[in-house]
């Protein structure tokens, strides 16, 4: 599906920074293969993969892929109980790993599962002593989560041709070809990171794999060492970023820098942008959601500093719109809901076996839940978040769900503001916060830095008896 | 409250740990919670609590306990009090 069909079979694809070995697109294609034959089912089958940042764990994303099954991409570092929940929940046929998921049976979920023998090197597999009877629908093929951390059931339904289209887009958005070499500075059972593995597959190109956070000097050695030529991160990557070095760290091979996962502050964006330029590269502003499988939008590094603030423009093949009071427009200087249309839009949301079955429920268009505006050459600025969302780090993190885990304490109100989530409680002192903070930092594996808290003697409600979150965000801007 | 025990305070506060810790023993790669996200945080806390800027070159070789002690004695921190 996504492995380019033009590389050279003895192009570097994938490096394993465990072998220390560069993995060929013949080996990767081979591998791919050998797995694929563990993968017989006798029908179409829902599996879940958990995934590592090693070539064997993409071998095996392949491999389901090639066979034509549906699969679910988690964290092979996921939480056990939040592991059994999604289990118990999606009783998937078949389980994939890269190494042993560790963990007695029951405590992780694993207790309807019994392994397979065989695989190719450390290739674990595991299928459903009892199966479910799933219907999978014939274009489901790569199934996310949104939220990463809570172990939320909701998963967002791609089909090959979403994932495809997307990989093409963005390459072409980023002029990703053969000779681009990345690192995965990211997961790739997250979207943005399987965005990057899918587009430097596609296009032939090779990508460094290691577990290894940028804060580490040995990731940096490593992208030096490999002669790495572009960098992905979120907004928090550019602010640990700023704290270095980039191009001693990073060495004179860097000349793509790319953002996503989230709104970077503009002072942060004229940074880079200068330093990149400085050295002729390109620093690329983006826009998206799992729910457009990646990507939405670029900002072409020509238009900075100009559009500083603005997430440019749709990616090609897609197109963006306002929603204004019930009405699309693409007017300048309107506010309104976001819309996209293209074909990197989800088929929909499962939140259980029974979704599995469905098709394409949105037709290719994404409300997208983010308020923004174009300027007059058709720019967009994204204004605000609509939906009770925030990116944390990175990670969706849900704000009412957040209010649900502290509703036991008392009256409590939480909104973003910058990558922040400020908690609003009517109860509770310092050493109370403490607590509460070190609670929700384990419960939403997000850390507790995230989360301030302001103790108020009423959260302010409007005339319906509803948290006035407008009111609570006025006091931030 | 000495200075071992402010960078203590720095650790358990940027890794989320309690008090009961070995922390000579705390190295990157080795303690869970210890990515990104939470080396920023040690970043900014040994910062405030201890008056200094760290450079580029202190902020990637912190990896461990004993190397942010060894980068605050380069910032002049002295240990015995």
């Amino acid at each position: 599906m996504i492995l380019s069909a033009t590389a050279n079979p003895t192009s570097p694809a994938l490096y394993d920074s465990a072998q220390r070995r560069w993995w060929s697109y013949g080996e990767l294609a081979d591998t791919a293969s050998k797995l694929t034959e563990s993968l017989r089912f006798s029908r179409k089958a829902l599996i879940f993969s958990f995934c590592q940042n090693t070539p064997i764990s993409v071998a095996w994303y392949l491999a389901a892929a090639q066979a034509k099954h549906a699969v679910v991409l988690l964290s092979a570092d996921l939480a056990p109980d939040l592991r059994a929940t999604l289990v118990a929940t999606y009783k998937p046929d078949l389980l994939l790993a890269a190494r042993d998921l560790g963990g007695g049976p029951a405590a992780n979920g694993m207790a309807d599962y019994e392994a397979l023998p065989g695989g190719t090197g450390p290739a674990y597999i595991w299928h459903r002593k009892v199966e479910h009877p799933h219907v999978v629908h014939p274009d489901l093929a790569v199934l996310l989560s949104t939220s990463g951390s809570t172990g939320s059931p909701k998963l967002v339904r791609l089909s090959s041709k979403n994932v495809e289209s997307n990989a093409q887009a963005i390459s072409q958005a980023l002029n990703i070809n053969s000779q681009s070499r990345a690192i995965t500075s990211l997961p790739f059972h997250y979207s943005y990171g399987l965005s990057v593995l899918n587009t430097h597959l596609f296009m032939g190109a090779s990508l460094v794999m290691t577990d290894d956070s940028l804060t580490a000097a040995s990731f940096w050695d490593l992208f030096r060492m490999m002669e790495c030529q572009s960098f992905a991160g979120v907004p928090y990557s550019y602010e640990i970023l700023r704290r270095l070095d980039v191009f001693k760290l990073a060495g004179p091979t860097l000349s793509v820098m790319t953002q996503a996962g989230g709104k970077l502050q503009r002072e942060l964006v004229a940074h880079f942008h200068r330093i990149m330029a400085a050295s002729k590269g390109l620093f690329f502003v983006m826009y998206g959601q799992t729910e457009a499988t990646a990507r939405i939008s670029v900002l072409p590094p020509s238009f900075l500093p100009e559009k500083l603030g603005s997430v440019g423009v749709s990616i090609p093949g897609g197109s963006l719109a306002l929603k204004v009071d019930n009405a699309i427009t693409r007017e300048a200087k309107q506010s309104g809901e976001l819309v996209y249309s293209g074909p990197n839009v989800m088929m929909g949301y499962a939140t259980g076996p029974g979704d599995i079955g469905l098709g394409d429920v949105l037709g290719g268009t994404l409300y997208t839940g983010d308020l923004a505006h174009f300027d007059d050459d058709g720019f967009v600025y994204i204004d605000g978040r609509m939906k009770r969302d925030a990116k944390i780090f990175g990670l969706r993190v849900s704000l009412d769900e957040i209010e649900d885990i502290l509703r036991v304490h008392g009256p409590t109100a939480v909104v973003a503001h910058n990558e922040k989530l400020l908690v609003y409680c009517e109860y509770g002192d310092e050493s109370e916060f403490g607590r509460i903070r070190q609670e929700l930092a384990n419960k939403l594996m997000v850390h507790h830095s995230a989360f301030h808290f302001r103790r108020l003697e009423r959260i302010p409600t409007n005339s319906s008896g509803k948290i006035d979150y407008a009111e609570l965000k006025s006091w931030n801007s | 409250m000495t200075n071992l025990e402010r960078l203590k305070s720095v650790f358990q506060q940027g890794l989320g740990i309690t008090s009961a810790t070995d922390f000579e023993s705390l190295e990157y790669g080795n303690s869970a919670g210890w990515d990104s996200v939470a080396q920023l945080a040690l970043v900014a806390g040994i910062e405030k609590t201890f008056g200094v800027v760290l450079s580029p070159d202190d902020v990637i070789s912190i990896d461990s306990f004993s190397k942010a002690k060894q980068v605050l004695t380069g910032h002049g921190i002295n240990w015995s009090s």
